[in-house]
């Protein structure tokens, strides 16, 4: 194998804010362990009125499991849809349950997950989420398809999507199951799993609900949605800057995913040659790419350049192949390393993303590895002398060392979590009061301070001495101990810093979801869209498998004509 | 010998229960512990160790409240008469796997707070540890704990911790449920948790921290 990419060019944010999907991404590690495990999922229950209210009932079985998603579509007026994590209400809302519903359990429900923050699920309960309506293409799909007519693919590629997700809430949030639940269960007991389970059942559910809407309206005339036009509509999300501590609160998992992935990149680059159908399936891949990314757009200026610098990049990287790039020896080291002279962050890491799609067989056992024992490793080692803590310090953090705090620009922001929300926040230091209740993501900072107090002191002493009288390095020395066998630990950029862009994290943990179509709304919140071009659950079974990592939508429907 | 540890959930209790994952026990005591003054490193060791001992049926989240209230946290650490749990805790995780010196000499408040650090050890290494104070025993294997005794006493006039190989006769193994919680804990936690938070201003709610209303598309 060749060597890992190093973590001083991996973790910087401008890198990890330029992630695509991979082969490794959740939602399709899921969807392919759900075919090749022989899952069957059905719509068991549908009591949805002709306003549109009431609920439904999907059921997942298999590998000795049963899941239910046990859904509630609402009568929600314009004027209270809101994406915002602090909205009251919603078009639709979600549980996925473990195991079946009964009646007592769909009543139970009913009196708490419509009311999502604010209500209580069990913990036989996994995920509670909900959703709403994309107003401009819900409506043009409905009054299509109860004219008798399908939708327009062009309209469908605007938007992506009929309802995006406000909240995916997982992991013992509002009394749901905590993941320990889950463990040693196949298939399930990995990262995010259970969750993007859910959010597959939404979208089924969501689709099902515009052709019961329109059939409600259209009657006999009404059309249902062509598989294929149907499978182009994804199911959005939009996330703010919420989601944006989880990578620094949960340093294991964030650096068990990268570790991952870095694993099957270098895997590959270690390959003497390509073989045809490596070269034909990298093209492939490769051509579904620029399509997608083709109608990939963003209003966010700095977005917006991206993508046009990544349509540049994708048009070279398909010259360069058409050239015979993979003809040469170590074809994929070599088309990674040109692609670090001559792409742009987003093309190098697309590119990097795409040589995996070629090589299930060498690198999706690494799916496995991507979870975290929060508990081990998470004491001390106070018998670590302090030369040895300085060393470590040295070596781990010079990123943050670099950082000169004395500048205003160095520590411009401060993370807070606001008293009316209870949300995350990023305040102005200099310009908003609260700076002395920060959440603890100045981690280059601390660090600089655990360098400066370690001047000094006697090299011989323990780290348990330093601690007695200096607790409030305590959380640091833990990072500091903990990234010597954790590379990938630390987001290597200050996050207090003027120009930083939270945006950059969520981008980050979104494309390990396996979202696509990434849209920064600011420097602070982005819209993406999940599971576009997957197969929905009555076509698991019929459709290739694993082939929908990028879906250009009509572009990808007039091609296969 | 003391009678086991009979859980929370003891017959004849009369208090207000509610219901908590662990999940929810980790993050609500590690912003309490910020919020009654401890470093963040200190809180975050509050919360792991609450989550733990409640995990093998212990009353983390009642002995943890009581501590936390009984002063300001940490603040009142190096003052008290009595060593505080929590940061006796950490001094006790910093020298194992060694024993010596790793217990305050005198008393201790909320001793149970001690069990958290040996049940990873015990974890880590496959090995078993005896902790005692007069009136209560708690061994710690990898398998799960043993508890005997008054093991959410207050305060134990002096504390021991031996290695103690063997296997426990009840011994508790770790489970993910959601458990009871005393509502008055519950509350006294999500009080102090309440002071790591920032009140909203005019600015803060014009700069935003996620999606706009989206009504329109």
């Amino acid at each position: 194998m060749s060597a890992l990419r190093p973590p001083d060019q991996v973790m910087r944010l401008a890198r990890m804010g330029a992630s695509h999907p991979t082969r490794l991404s959740f939602m399709r590690v899921l969807l392919r362990g759900l075919k090749r495990g022989g899952w069957q999922a059905e719509r068991t229950e549908w009591a949805v009125d002709e306003t549109g209210v009431g609920h439904a009932v999907y059921r997942v079985k298999g590998q000795g499991q049963c899941y239910s998603l046990v859904a509630f579509a609402h009568d929600l007026p314009d004027h209270l849809r809101s994406d915002r994590v602090i909205a009251e209400a919603w078009d639709t809302t979600f549980a996925l349950m473990d195991g079946q519903p009964e009646a007592a359990d769909i009543e139970r429900l009913a009196g708490n997950v419509p009311k999502q923050e604010a209500g209580r699920v069990s913990d036989r309960e996994l995920v509670l989420s909900r959703a709403n309506r994309s107003g401009r293409l819900w409506d043009h799909v409905v009054s299509r398809l109860a004219e008798g007519r399908q939708p327009d693919p062009a309209q469908i590629d605007e938007v992506g999507y009929l309802m995006r997700t406000t909240a995916v809430y997982g992991s013992g949030k509002f009394g749901a199951a905590d993941h320990d639940a889950v463990a040693g269960r196949a298939l399930m007991d990995g990262p995010f799993r259970v969750e993007m389970l859910a959010v597959w059942l939404i979208r089924a559910f969501v689709a099902d609900l515009a052709e019961h809407m329109a059939a409600v309206r259209g009657g006999d005339r009404a059309a249902r949605l062509d598989p294929d036009l149907r499978r182009t509509l994804g199911i959005g999300n939009a996330t703010g800057l919420g989601m944006a501590p989880f990578l620094v609160n949960h340093p294991d998992l964030l650096n068990n995913w990268i570790a991952a992935r870095e694993t099957a990149i270098a895997r590959v680059r270690a390959l003497g040659h390509a073989p045809p159908e490596a070269q034909d399936a990298f093209a492939a891949a490769l051509a579904m790419a620029r399509e997608a990314v083709s109608g990939w757009r963003s209003t966010d200026p700095v977005q917006a350049a991206s993508w046009d610098a990544l349509r540049r990049d994708l048009a070279r990287l398909s010259h360069r192949v058409a050239e015979g790039a993979l003809s040469e020896p170590n074809p994929w080291d070599a088309l990674l390393r040109w692609s670090e002279a001559a792409l742009s962050l987003e093309g190098q890491e697309i590119c990097a993303a795409l040589i995996l799609e070629p090589h299930g067989n060498l690198v999706d056992d690494l799916a496995e590895t991507m979870g975290a024992d929060e508990l081990s490793g998470f004491r001390i080692d106070g018998a670590m002398r302090l030369d040895a803590l300085g060393k470590l310090l040295r070596e781990g953090f010079s990123w943050a060392l670099e950082a000169d705090f004395a500048q205003d620009d160095a520590q411009a922001r401060f993370w807070y979590v606001s008293e009316a929300k209870l949300e995350p926040r990023l305040g102005e230091r200099y310009a908003e009061p609260g700076a002395e209740l920060e959440q603890p993501l100045d981690i280059a900072r601390a660090a600089v301070a655990l360098h400066a107090d370690l001047d000094g002191q006697d090299p011989q002493a323990t780290v348990a001495d330093l601690l007695l009288g200096r607790p409030e390095h305590r959380r640091t020395v833990r990072r500091v101990q903990r990234l010597a066998r954790a590379p990938y630990r630390e987001i290597r950029d200050n996050l207090l810093a003027a120009d930083m862009r939270p945006v950059d994290m969520l981008r980050c943990k979104l494309a390990f979801f396996g979202a696509t179509n990434f849209d920064p709304r600011s420097d602070r919140w982005m819209r993406i869209t999940m599971y576009r071009g997957a197969p929905y659950p009555d076509e698991l079974h019929e459709r290739p498998e694993d082939a929908w990592l990028h879906h250009g939508g009509a572009a990808t429907l007039r091609a296969a004509e | 010998m003391a009678a086991p540890w009979r859980g929370r959930n003891a017959p004849g209790g009369r208090v207000t229960e509610v219901s908590r994952t662990l999940s929810e026990i980790r993050a609500t005591c590690t912003k309490a512990a910020r919020g009654a003054g401890c470093d963040w490193g200190m809180a975050e060791e509050a919360g792991l160790a609450a989550r733990l001992l409640e995990s093998h049926d212990l009353p983390g989240v009642s002995v943890l409240a009581r501590l936390l209230s009984e002063g300001a946290g940490c603040v009142s650490c190096r003052a008290a008469g009595s060593a505080c749990g929590l940061r006796a805790l950490a001094v006790l995780s910093d020298r194992l796997p060694f024993l010596d010196d790793a217990l305050p000499d005198g008393p201790v408040r909320a001793p149970l707070l001690l069990a958290a650090p040996v049940i990873l050890l015990a974890r880590e290494q496959g090995a078993a540890y005896t902790l005692s104070w007069e009136g209560a025993v708690l061994r710690c294997t990898q398998e799960g704990v043993s508890a005997e005794g008054a093991v959410d006493a207050p305060r134990a006039a002096s504390v021991s911790l031996v290695a103690a190989p063997g296997n426990p006769a009840r011994r508790r193994a770790p489970d993910w449920r959601s458990r009871s919680i005393a509502e008055s804990d519950w509350d006294t936690l999500e009080r102090l948790a309440a002071k790591t938070l920032v009140p909203e201003t005019e600015a803060s709610r014009a700069r935003g921290a996620g999606p706009a209303d989206a009504a329109a598309d």
